[in-house]
């Protein structure tokens, strides 16, 4: 074996430390969206209350019960894939591209239905005036709180495991718009998910970022 | 057409062994990881002989990845197969180096499907087919060596290289084909 090699080693190994390995991926993803989802839920409470009659409006109209869910479900999704993609050659990293895209294009088309077919009268009652702001801005928190999470794993794709990253944390408060600003399809798509491209560039950029500083 | 490239049971063994290995130095046990190291490093030496073939870098290429290992080495949990979780780190390390270290050679690399690698594959298998294999395109090329050489299984090479098992299966397919065809043509009979 070659010398430079053995002399590695050897350091490594003299260098060795105990580590925890990360084992169960739900204990950090499940802590992500709930801290997540905490912060989002009470910066938006805090600005503006949400859309007076959205429990009553879950409980009367299906669609819109299940454009809800199958935004908890996508983002859910989402959020696990990217810590998946901390682990290099997870078991389950294809199954779960297909299911979290199959969830996320099943809400994408719903919300589309709504345009001709929406699930609640339109009204404008509700509407907060910068509501696509506010979907970046409470995505950042979370979004930061996921790079150091997910830093710790070893995303080697960092630009795709950001993405999803932001993906996920720019989604959380665009799905929580749904229930706190007016409901119009054309406004959601337009003012609450659109921004969530930004929030995923960002991610990409600011796990790579990291990602880079770490190997150097 | 049997590619006798390894022995699966040793392959399985290997995997085994790693993995216990891993989990003891997870613990701290020195000893335990200096002999997981070195394993693993002729293990991705020879890898990457058959990936880029002989090249003064390689030496760097295997430390840089053994280095990634290192660093990593927390994310593997023993309840997951070893092969696809080393091998992900290893592809994707070689390629960083490649493009950062080697640009040229990265795009050379990228660019030539038909460019001679596995100069020293007849220490691994017989030269006349290592020699077949080398001039296989990238794809064709990477499933054999993941699923006749290294022993992975179909769904652990698809997950490696980010396809369907299903398409790995064809991949491998199309590959022993597209090998035999290419002996047929150079008459070497190989069984």
């Amino acid at each position: 074996m070659n010398n430079r090699r053995t002399q590695l080693i050897q350091q490594l190994s003299t260098e060795l430390l105990p580590v925890n390995p990360a084992g169960n991926l739900s204990h950090p993803t499940g802590f992500w969206l709930l801290s997540a989802a905490t912060f989002c839920s009470v910066a938006m409470l805090l600005i503006a209350p949400f859309r007076s009659g959205w429990l009553l409006q879950l409980q009367q109209s299906p669609m819109f019960l299940l454009e809800v869910l199958l935004g908890v479900a996508a983002i859910g999704s989402i959020a696990s894939l990217a810590f998946i993609s901390g682990i290099p050659g997870h078991p389950l990293r294809e199954k779960m591209q297909w299911f979290a895209g199959a969830l996320a294009a099943a809400w994408i088309v719903v919300q589309a239905v709504g345009i001709v077919h929406p699930a609640l009268p339109l009204s404008p009652a509700g509407g907060r005036p910068h509501c696509n702001f506010e979907v970046i801005l409470y995505s950042l928190p979370p979004l930061l709180l996921g790079i150091l999470l997910l830093g710790k794993l070893l995303p080697l794709d960092s630009w795709r495991s950001g993405a999803l990253l932001g993906l996920a944390a720019g989604l959380l408060p665009a799905w929580l718009m749904q229930l706190a600003c007016a409901y119009e399809p054309v406004h959601g798509l337009l003012h609450h998910l659109a921004p969530v491209l930004v929030t995923a560039v960002a991610g990409a950029l600011l796990l790579d970022w990291q990602q880079r500083r770490r190997r150097n | 057409m049997n590619l006798k490239m390894g022995n699966r049971q040793k392959w399985l063994d290997d995997s085994r062994r790693w993995s216990e290995l891993m989990s003891l130095a997870h613990r701290g046990d020195r000893a335990a990881y200096t002999r997981l190291l070195t394993e693993l490093g002729e293990v991705i030496k020879k890898y990457l002989l058959v990936r880029y073939g002989s090249a003064a870098w390689l030496e760097d290429m295997v430390q840089e990845c053994l280095l990634a290992i290192h660093r990593g080495r927390h994310t593997y949990d023993a309840r997951r197969p070893f092969r696809p979780w080393m091998f992900a780190i290893v592809r994707n390390r070689s390629i960083d180096f490649l493009r950062s270290e080697k640009p040229s050679l990265y795009q050379q690399t990228a660019a030539d499907p038909d460019a001679e690698t596995g100069l020293e594959l007849d220490q691994i298998v017989p030269l006349d087919l290592a020699r077949s294999i080398s001039r296989l395109n990238p794809d064709h090329r990477e499933a054999l060596t993941l699923t006749k050489y290294i022993g992975l299984t179909i769904e652990e090479a698809a997950t490696w290289s980010g396809i369907s098992p299903s398409a790995m299966k064809t991949r491998v397919a199309r590959a022993v084909h597209a090998l035999r065809k290419r002996l047929e043509r150079e008459a070497i009979v190989y069984e």
